[in-house]
């Protein structure tokens, strides 16, 4: 149990150093993870709306307004690192954290059953 | 009396082989009983006594009385048997077994057009009293009777009776004259003239093959004719290609001078090989490629025309107006010899000189579309039963040309070109060959007549098959089952849809980029499956059923719905992108179940998903926009239970 715990402490740490490549092989183990521990879909969808919605022109205030969002999901320690993401990454590195976000949400309706 | 006709009826007793309680109805005949059989069905055909027991002496003891006054002709024929029976087995289980080559092999061991092979012979050799031609009527009647039986199956399966009977008989012929026989094959290069031709009538294609075909009989026959040697024992198998002949190293100087004059009729480049034949070993003696001379080149200016098919100079006193434009003869020739040989059976003749229907100017010979005294060669074009052969006592060609039917827009093409190709380069080239000549076309058209409802052949010979049908669903279904079973010879399939005129061209154009694979291209749809990526569909189905339940239904559906997520695999450069449609691919895995109420994957099964789809991410789009197609012709199931060969 102490392994699994560990690979969501694991994933986000990776995050948080910006090594991507790294953290995407965890994906499909934390979505399996939360699956176990009966997280519902919504929060995963709605932070994976919001990480999408960082592509393109985003200001300063709505940075800090998709930061807010993400911190209330209460997906810990996920949406807590990827808020703190949020306020800095842009072009490949932004990109990268929208797909592993994307991948997280698919791999998690896939365990889940595909709500 | 000569050894040539001993040589063509010595193995006559191994149809015997064919009716087990004939074959098993004289036990007290321990050695070379086809021998024995073969001397009783001559002598109950009404055969000289002295054949009958000549041919019951090709093998065994000879009686002195015989051996005193035949020796010469038991000697070569023995000989020229030792020559070509380097495949020889034991002879002494009868069988059912059709000759089989490569793979292929008809449904049962019958005559050539269908009827039995012993009643065939008796029909066809019975009438032989007082008959002007009876070498010619015997060739005929052992390859309607014995083109799909098997020489010695002990051996394998693969060597014709009629080839074995007519290979012997020809090295006979060339021992009998004191010759070194050899082996020539011939291939010419004729479709490239359908390449540069602006073909607005699709009958261009049709009847490059008879020209071809009746040219290179023709060039072969002349070449046999004035070295004193009778085409038919010498011609073994003929394409519109290729020809396979046994004949006296000392004639082939004579073949290649034919040969050349023929490639400045048809206007195209051919290639003569030459082997020994050593006791089944066929060694190269020589290769020889012939270019015809360009015909452009040598007009003077002032006297020059342009052909409107082929677009070559042309001499005006060799023009030809017609209601088409200006032709050159051999473009004039190609154009109407369908007209004399469509459809219907057709009897012809080779002779030599100018007048003919389809002519061959610098070659000096013709064809004829009736029954000649004293040609060259002579034959029944697409007999349609066994009865015609024994009636015509002709020897039987099968290359059909058909008509056009302006209402069925479906285009097939089936080639040929890779078993021929590899039944030359492997072991006995000249029987193994001959025998996939004799096959090829029975094999390709009851196949698809079988399959396919409304279709007619525009051309089948042994190169290759191409038929016109009115429903394109028909079409891709039999083709995708001749894929599954790769059994009926095809190298590629191609199906396109459109206007005759145009497609014609554009499909035999487009058969010449596939035709060394095996392979099913869906031109319009710009689908192209592999014989290979259909093995690995049914694999990839066959193994999800093992943890997933209805995995059959499922994965068609999940292929269809993923055919865009696809090209994002060939797009993945990085973990996270493989990862990504990893995920995606999953997903939709569980969303169409869901979604077409099929069962739902339990956890344990979704893991063992994961895994095989991670191992198999790289074929994917292969394997899914394979079973996309064959979900959509309704095929699944045919590749799911097809008996991979």
């Amino acid at each position: 149990m102490q392994i699994i715990n560990n690979i969501k402490e694991k994933f986000c740490s990776l995050l948080q150093e910006k090594k991507f490549d790294e953290a995407s092989l965890f994906i499909e183990d934390v979505a399996k993870k939360l699956v176990e521990e009966k997280v519902p879909s919504s929060p995963l969808r709605r932070m994976r709306d919001l990480v999408v919605s960082l592509k393109g022109e985003v200001s300063s205030v709505d940075r800090v307004y998709i930061r807010s969002e993400l911190l209330g999901l209460r997906l810990e320690p996920i949406s807590g690192t990827i808020a703190n993401l949020c306020l800095t990454l842009s072009g490949s590195d932004l990109e990268k954290l929208i797909k592993i976000v994307q991948s997280l949400e698919n791999f998690f309706r896939f365990y889940s059953g595909g709500e | 009396m000569d050894s040539i006709l001993i040589a063509l009826l010595h193995d006559i007793g191994k149809v015997y082989r064919y009716y087990p309680e004939l074959w098993e109805g004289f036990p007290q005949v321990k050695k070379h009983r086809h021998a024995y059989f073969g001397k009783l069905l001559l002598l109950q055909l009404g055969f000289r006594e002295e054949v009958a027991e000549l041919v019951r002496y090709t093998h065994g003891e000879i009686p002195e009385e015989y051996k005193e006054k035949y020796e010469e002709i038991i000697s070569v024929v023995r000989r020229s048997d030792r020559i070509d029976s380097s495949f020889r087995g034991s002879e002494r289980a009868p069988t059912s077994d059709p000759v089989s080559i490569l793979g292929l092999k008809p449904e049962k061991a019958i005559s050539l057009h269908g009827g039995d092979p012993l009643e065939t012979i008796k029909n066809g050799l019975r009438t032989l009293k007082g008959e002007k031609n009876i070498v010619e009527r015997i060739v005929a009647i052992m390859k309607e009777a014995t083109a799909l039986l098997t020489s010695d199956p002990q051996a394998g399966q693969d060597i014709s009776l009629f080839v074995h009977a007519m290979a012997t008989a020809s090295i006979a012929s060339c021992l009998q004259r004191g010759y070194k026989p050899v082996l020539a094959h011939v291939e010419v290069n004729a479709e490239e003239r359908s390449q540069f031709a602006t073909i607005e009538r699709a009958e261009y294609l049709s009847g490059l093959q008879l020209y071809s075909y009746f040219g290179l009989l023709a060039a072969a026959s002349k070449a046999l004719y004035l070295m004193g040697l009778q085409p038919y024992i010498h011609i073994i198998s003929a394409t519109p290609l290729h020809l396979a002949l046994v004949i006296p190293q000392e004639s082939c100087g004579v073949l290649e001078e034919s040969l050349n004059l023929l490639c400045s009729d048809l206007g195209c480049k051919a290639s003569l090989r030459v082997r020994a034949i050593e006791d089944g070993d066929f060694r190269r003696i020589y290769e020889k490629e012939i270019i015809p001379p360009l015909r452009r080149a040598s007009l003077p200016l002032s006297d020059r025309r342009t052909c409107r098919y082929c677009g070559e100079g042309v001499q005006q006193t060799h023009s030809i107006e017609t209601t088409d434009g200006i032709l050159c003869a051999s473009c004039f020739f190609i154009c109407h010899a369908p007209k004399f040989f469509i459809g219907a059976t057709k009897t012809f003749s080779i002779v030599l000189g100018c007048d003919g229907l389809i002519t061959y100017k610098n070659l000096e010979a013709s064809v004829v579309n009736e029954r000649r005294e004293g040609a060259l060669l002579r034959g029944i074009l697409n007999p349609k039963s066994s009865e015609e052969v024994c009636e015509s006592g002709l020897i039987p060609f099968d290359i059909f040309v058909g008509p056009l039917i302006k209402d069925y827009e479906t285009w097939l093409l089936i080639s040929c070109k890779k078993v021929l190709l590899s039944a030359l380069a492997g072991k006995s080239p000249l029987h193994r060959f001959s025998t996939a000549v004799l096959l090829l076309p029975h094999l390709l058209y009851k196949e698809m007549r079988k399959s396919i409802k409304n279709c007619e052949p525009i051309k089948f010979d042994p190169t290759s098959l191409i038929l016109q049908i009115r429903e394109k669903h028909e079409a891709v279904r039999a083709a995708l089952r001749c894929l599954h079973r790769g059994d009926i010879g095809m190298s590629s399939i191609l199906i396109k849809r459109g206007h005759p005129g145009i497609t014609f061209r554009k499909l035999m154009q487009e058969s010449r980029k596939i035709e060394d694979k095996e392979v099913l291209l869906l031109k319009d749809e710009g689908v192209e499956i592999l014989r290979e990526s259909l093995r690995d569909a049914r694999a990839f189905i066959q193994d999800l059923q093992q943890f997933i339940e209805g995995a059959a239904n499922l994965v068609p559906k999940v292929a269809i719905r993923s055919l865009e997520i696809l090209p994002e695999i060939y797009a993945a450069e990085e973990s996270i992108d493989r990862i990504l449609v990893k995920s995606k691919l999953l997903l939709s895995f569980v969303v169409t179940a869901r979604d077409e109420g099929l069962p739902l994957i339990s956890q344990r099964p979704k893991e063992k998903l994961s895994a095989y789809i991670a191992e198999k991410i790289e074929k994917l789009p292969i394997i899914f926009s394979t079973i996309a197609t064959l979900y959509k012709y309704k095929c699944v199931e045919d590749a799911l239970n097809a008996d991979h060969k």
